[in-house]
């Protein structure tokens, strides 16, 4: 019998020699399981960390960012489907084995890496041996995930991660319903992200007539002020229509606008709206004495009132990797 | 100028003040920019990525050969995955996707 058990997340897919997981990037090679996508991305750029987002951490920086075919969720709005929902036989890939991925990280004078846009879950390996290289040579790594893994091989990426992006989508039927997973693995990982002492910001999309009613985001908010505190940042980002969800329309502003002050009204002291235009919520404002911190204007930076970490009027400490 | 362009000027600004009218008004309203369709939700029918996934697994049969082929030709790669076991020893296989996942033990 040459089929095998992947235990690599939640899923937990039995595979058949010649098979897939349901991730695409995992494949039963006669009895042996290999990972098709180790040094192979599909995607190679350089972004700026409020892109991914990350608002708290070494703002203004650019980031080396990578990803492979596939993906263990299928989120019917997702915005990068032509990879995350592709085989890796179907893309073009580099030939970027970890090694060379920290030393392009160095020569493009990025102080980050970004496993990201598909799901970082699914290169694992490629993923874990390229942060342990760079955490090696000073280089930061970054998760930008929606946080589908099995706790064993959770703890040995982030013990190397610096910070992530997650996303929290929506209740338990929008997960079955919409994304093809469920909640509980995604609530444990943020709960172990947070106990680990890892860097995290949360990510809602508000999908229209999907996630946005208000008692749903209110169910959201609560969650996080509850079970992780009022300190760690939450984004509300605006949907627009794609892949098989192209027949809603964007999240009107006004949606994001009153999440926004659910989540003030809620204690939380970091929230932000995204994919919109210019706007308030953009900006980082100290809990304390509320003055604005950083000032942005989409991915860039306007002004920058803080000193090691500090708010520079009040001396209030703003969580967060600075340097 | 001809007398027909001069008619159409006003009939063009009218149009052009009509819409800019009705994106601000709509922007001032937090109604949607653009006008939704009619909304038909999409949720899936409970066995929905199920079906898909089954659909798929159909099909991967084929793609085996240029897997293979791929791989010799260091295209893709061959790298030993971790978390991992054979069903050896284990007992008879379920079915390779249960509706979403298992829950994590409580």
């Amino acid at each position: 019998m040459k089929d095998v058990y992947c235990e690599l997340c939640p899923r937990g897919c039995h595979i058949e020699a010649g098979k897939h997981g349901y991730c695409r990037a995992r494949y039963n090679r006669d009895g042996k399981l290999v990972s098709l996508v180790y040094g192979k991305p599909c995607a190679v750029h350089i972004d700026p960390i409020e892109k991914k987002p990350l608002f708290h951490f070494l703002p203004t920086s650019k980031i080396f960012s990578i990803a492979t075919a596939g993906c263990n969720l299928h989120c019917l709005y997702c915005q990068n489907w032509d990879i995350s929902q592709k085989y890796p036989d179907e893309v073009d890939n580099f030939n970027l084995p970890p090694d060379d991925v920290v030393r392009e990280t160095i020569e493009n004078k990025c102080p980050s890496i970004a496993y990201t846009y598909s799901e970082p879950c699914t290169f694992f390996e490629y993923a874990l041996d390229t942060s342990k290289i760079a955490r090696s040579k000073g280089i930061k790594n970054v998760l930008v995930t929606a946080a589908y893994l099995n706790d064993a091989p959770l703890r040995e990426l982030l013990s190397v991660t610096d910070g992530a992006s997650i996303t929290f989508k929506g209740n338990a039927k929008f997960y079955r319903d919409v994304v093809g997973g469920t909640r509980a693995p995604v609530e444990r990982y943020i709960k172990t992200a947070h106990k680990m002492g890892v860097h995290f910001e949360l990510i809602h999309l508000v999908v229209p007539t999907m996630n946005d009613k208000k008692e749903e985001l209110q169910e959201i908010i609560s969650w996080v002020a509850n079970e992780l505190g009022p300190d760690v940042p939450l984004h509300f980002t605006r949907f627009f229509p794609l892949y098989r969800l192209s027949n809603l329309y964007p999240t009107p502003v006004a949606t994001l606008m009153d999440a926004t002050h659910m989540a003030a009204d809620a204690g939380l002291n970091y929230v932000y709206v995204g994919n919109t235009p210019p706007n308030e919520f953009e900006n980082t404002r100290c809990a304390r004495c509320k003055k604005i911190v950083i000032k942005r204007s989409g991915f860039i930076v306007l002004e920058m009132n803080l000193k090691g970490g500090y708010c520079k009027f009040c001396n209030n400490k703003i969580p967060g990797v600075w340097k | 100028m001809k007398l027909k362009n001069l008619v159409l000027i006003p009939v063009i600004l009218a149009i052009l003040a009509a819409t800019a009218w009705s994106v601000y008004k709509s922007s001032k309203s937090g109604a949607p920019l653009q006008t939704p369709q009619t909304v038909t939700t999409n949720v899936p029918a409970d066995n929905f990525f199920e079906t898909l996934y089954r659909e798929r697994l159909k099909e991967e049969g084929d793609r085996t050969a240029k897997v293979e082929k791929m791989i010799k030709e260091g295209k893709l790669s061959d790298k030993p995955a971790r978390y991992t076991k054979s069903t050896m020893n284990l007992p008879p296989p379920t079915p390779p996707y249960k509706g979403g996942g298992k829950e994590p033990a409580q």
